[in-house]
């Protein structure tokens, strides 16, 4: 007959790597009888015998939790492999002895893989093999790397030396007290029955009946043995009794010190280990107080980051697609013949407005995901959302809540779907509701492009109050639910792994910027070209014959503008009541990064050409070059100023900040965009002191208008027309309140 | 004698807020190996919950990860009464988006 070894693990220690590496190519995949679970057999050879490698499903445990479990365990008892190949985790050695304590229970001869072992040294872990081998009652213990094949001929060593010689010499967990009184009863009990139960060994079915295994039981109903699981029966309500513990827990927590005790005398740890340097950040990162100010400072840092180191590039893809693109595609145009037609129209006003309009902020979504990738890699978005509990418990929402709207910073969509995390449907309604709210990245340009034009360098100031008053008005919107429509019990606790804190790895973080910016601009791309063609054809078409042939309206009196100032009206107590911004926030229904690109072509249109001083494309070519690299010094200098600006927080605090080109601390000369905007905001609020104001207010309806269609069709998807709905006026009506109310107090404090 | 497991279960049910694997360790005095042991076995008996926001977002048409899912960690939770205890597999799907 031929011997049989079988592998058993945990998930995800290897045991494929190792299965792959004994039996190279020499394997067969099927399936388990009458299950849907993979089963791999494979031949290898050993000192010129064939011996059948089995790989059984990863489990932790051989309960009869699920199906995986009881496959591995009716394999050991029913076919009893002549050997069993624990595959263990060396760097988790705690929690995998307990699926090795119940195979050494099961009484197969076994031998331990230790593999990972070079994950375990790396974190400083001394395994001693002769103290573990010794603790386990003599079985051969055996250190791999499977990826490496590293320990693959000791491995094959040690099970030809048990196939030789089946070892038995088990020890196993004693138990104790009340517990191995009833389980020698049992024992007692399963070997007078004789042959009807000689597949198992009497100590294991013994405790398998006393933790009330429900497979097992259902097993030996069939075997007629009603006198034995009377008495298991009662076996469990006397030690329920005498201890008033669960007999399950009670075996588990033996099992437990048993692997204290192996673990104690086999395992040095290093006396600081990276876990214990993570847990001392985390003592004052995720301390009670000092938690969420420190989570407030990151985030200023964030965004004083996002805003002001990409301030400079903005302006130079500004100037770059607005005068440099724009001037020499319309010298082209008029070269071949097409200086006035409607093609120069639509590619200057339509085409190049407003994809420029989409490019303008490339660099500050880089930045934007470059900082959040920093955040994430190095572990401590994790820690936000921990910290962020304590808030949600306030208000009285669920504290896992706030992992959607973590998600939500990103993008509203998957912040959406994210919510089925949540399991009480009423949590999960809430929280997307409330993850609308969370700032995504499609309306990061927009304060940008607001913050540079009124703001300057505190921009980041605006940047960050507009992230904050999300998160507020999320959680006022959660509490004022949660207390009316939507009472429910006070949220349940919750346990999170938090991964240590580590150096974000520069090419990870390098890569989900890339592929979040691409993913982006693909996109909006996509979006904001349609859009610009269809504006720049509402613009285009009059209104009323009087005012004008197709092209040569005003574009105030075009359809588009007319319509948009039927709207406007609403939006003048929010000092922004012009059809140019109602227009565009009307666009910006189809992603909220639409409304920079469709003020970008409306301004574009509006305003006169740039006054011509003529220059030669060299002369132009070699200013916009001079100007990318004063703008790449400048985010030098911008990223060294967010110290003193930090510093600065604190008050009577004012240190200087560095300065590299003393003659643009002057006002800067707006580019075309922002210069508009000033403009623009201005007469609609009534002075230019008041447009500042004005662009706060508009800057606040962006951020709590209704989300992009693509979030509100995820709404829809997940929960039904209504909520659509009721998300579509209360995210406007919130909008238009808060709106409003800055505006008209910001001027009651500021004028 | 309570168990430790019974401890940790208690430890759970009387936290006034989230808490930390690593916490939860250091209340219980053992190790965080050891925590993710007692989450195995009262996984298995249904009285605890797994749940973690999807990472994959596979059917948009953009790239085979949607770029905006965050890893968020792994969470666990007790199970209420009424609950199934059933763990839910998570596959958004924002085919639509593009
Ligand atoms: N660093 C290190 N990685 C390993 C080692 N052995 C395996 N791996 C890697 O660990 C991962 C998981 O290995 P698998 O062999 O698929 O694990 P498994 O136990 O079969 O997993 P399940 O199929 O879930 O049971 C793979 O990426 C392997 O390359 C090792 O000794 N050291």
């Amino acid at each position: 007959m031929t011997k049989t070894i079988a592998l058993a693990g945990n998930p995800n220690v290897g045991k494929s790597t190792l299965f792959n590496a004994l039996t190279g190519s020499r394997q067969h995949v099927g399936n388990w009888p009458g299950k849907t679970v993979e089963k791999k057999e494979g031949r290898l050879e050993l000192d010129g015998e064939e011996v059948l490698v089995v790989d059984l499903p990863g489990t932790y445990s051989l309960t009869a939790y699920s199906i995986e479990e009881i496959i591995a365990r009716d394999y050991i008892v029913n076919e009893k492999p002549t050997a069993v190949v624990a595959v263990v985790n060396a760097a988790n050695l705690d929690r995998n002895l307990y699926l090795v304590t119940q195979l050494l229970e099961l009484g197969v001869p076994a031998i331990v893989a230790l593999n990972m072992t070079d994950i375990a040294k790396r974190r400083g872990l001394a395994i001693s093999l002769k103290g573990l081998s010794e603790r386990l009652g003599g079985i051969p213990v055996v250190e791999t790397v499977g990826n490496r094949s590293e320990g693959l001929e000791e491995l094959k060593k040690a099970i030809a030396m048990v196939l030789e010689r089946p070892h038995t010499g088990h020890v196993q967990p004693s138990y104790s007290g009340i517990l191995g009184v009833e389980i020698k009863n049992l024992e007692a009990e399963i070997k007078r029955s004789g042959p009807v139960l000689e597949n198992y060994r009497p100590v294991w079915l013994a405790t398998k009946l006393l933790e009330n295994d429900r497979a097992i039981i259902a097993d030996l109903k069939s075997l007629e043995v009603e006198q034995l699981l009377d008495l298991a029966r009662q076996g469990r309500e006397r030690i329920e009794e005498s201890t008033g513990e669960d007999p399950e827990c009670l075996i588990a927590d033996q099992r437990y010190q048993f692997i204290d005790r192996v673990v104690e005398s086999a395992v040095e740890r290093p006396k600081e280990t990276i876990i214990t340097r993570s847990e001392k950040i985390d003592e004052v990162v995720t301390h009670k107080i000092w938690g969420l100010p420190i989570f407030l400072l990151l985030m200023w840092l964030v965004f004083q980051f996002t805003s002001n180191v990409s301030a400079p590039f903005l302006d130079w893809v500004d100037v770059f697609i607005n005068e440099f693109i724009y001037k020499w595609t319309g010298q082209v145009l008029e070269l071949v013949g097409l200086g006035s037609s409607w093609i120069s129209s639509l590619l200057l006003d339509g085409v190049i407005a407003g994809v420029g309009g989409v490019l303008v902020f490339v660099p500050v979504l880089f930045f934007l995901y470059l900082a959040l990738g920093i955040m994430e890699d190095s572990g401590y978005m994790a820690r936000a959302a921990f910290v962020m509990d304590r808030v949600m418990r306030w208000m009285g929402l669920h504290g896992k809540s706030f992992l959607p709207m973590i998600i939500g910073f990103g993008c509203t969509v998957p912040a959406v779907y994210a919510t089925r995390t949540l399991d009480n449907d009423k949590d999960r309604k809430l929280t997307a509701f409330l993850a609308t709210f969370m700032s995504c990245g499609a309306r990061l340009p927009v304060y940008v492009i607001f913050g540079a034009a009124f703001f300057g360098a505190a921009s980041g100031t605006l940047v960050f109050a507009m992230y904050v008053l999300g998160i507020i008005v999320a959680l006022i919107t959660g509490f004022v639910m949660k207390n009316t429509v939507y009472k429910s019990k006070a949220p349940a606790p919750f346990v999170m792994e938090l991964p240590p804190y580590r150096m974000p790895h520069p090419r990870d973080v390098w890569y989900q910027m890339w592929e979040r910016t691409r993913g982006f601009l693909v996109k909006s791309g996509t979006v904001i070209l349609a859009v610009s063609l269809a504006l720049w054809l509402l613009m285009a078409i009059p209104a009323h014959q009087e005012t004008g042939p197709f092209n040569q309206v005003q574009p105030g009196d075009s359809l588009f503008g007319r319509i948009s100032g039927l709207l406007a009206p609403a939006l003048r107590p929010a000092g922004f009541g012009t059809w140019q911004a109602t227009g565009s926030l009307a666009t910006g229904l189809l992603a909220k990064e639409v409304i920079i690109s469709s003020m970008n072509q409306i301004f574009a249109v509006e305003s006169h050409p740039p006054q011509q001083v003529i220059t030669s494309l060299g002369e132009d070519l070699l200013s916009v070059t001079v100007k990318f690299g004063k703008a790449v010094a400048l985010t030098v200098q911008e990223t060294i100023n967010i110290i003193p600006r930090t510093i600065n927080l604190i008050p009577f605090v004012d240190l200087g900040e560095l300065s590299l080109f003393p003659e643009m601390d002057q006002p800067q000369e707006a580019t075309r965009l922002e210069g508009s905007l000033l403009r623009a905001f201005s007469d609609s609020a009534g002075s230019p002191a008041a447009g500042p104001i004005a662009a706060v207010a508009f800057n606040v309806f962006v951020l709590l208008y209704v989300p992009c269609v693509s979030a509100v069709s995820a709404m829809r998807q997940e929960f039904g027309k209504r909520w659509m709905w009721a998300q579509i006026v209360y995210t406007l009506t919130v909008a238009w309140v808060a709106a409003v109310v800055v505006f008209q107090v910001g001027k009651l404090l500021f004028l | 004698m309570t168990t430790l497991l019974k401890k940790f279960l208690n430890t759970i049910e009387e936290s006034s807020g989230a808490l930390s694997v690593q916490a939860l360790a250091k209340e219980l005095d053992v190790t965080p190996e050891r925590v993710e042991g007692l989450v195995d076995f009262w996984v298995r008996k249904g009285k605890i919950r797994l749940s973690q926001a999807s990472q994959s977002c596979s059917s948009c048409g953009l790239s085979s990860n949607c770029p905006f899912l965050l890893e968020l960690p792994q969470t666990y939770e007790l199970v209420g009464e009424g609950d199934d205890g059933n763990v839910e597999v998570i596959q958004p799907d924002c085919q639509h988006l593009y």
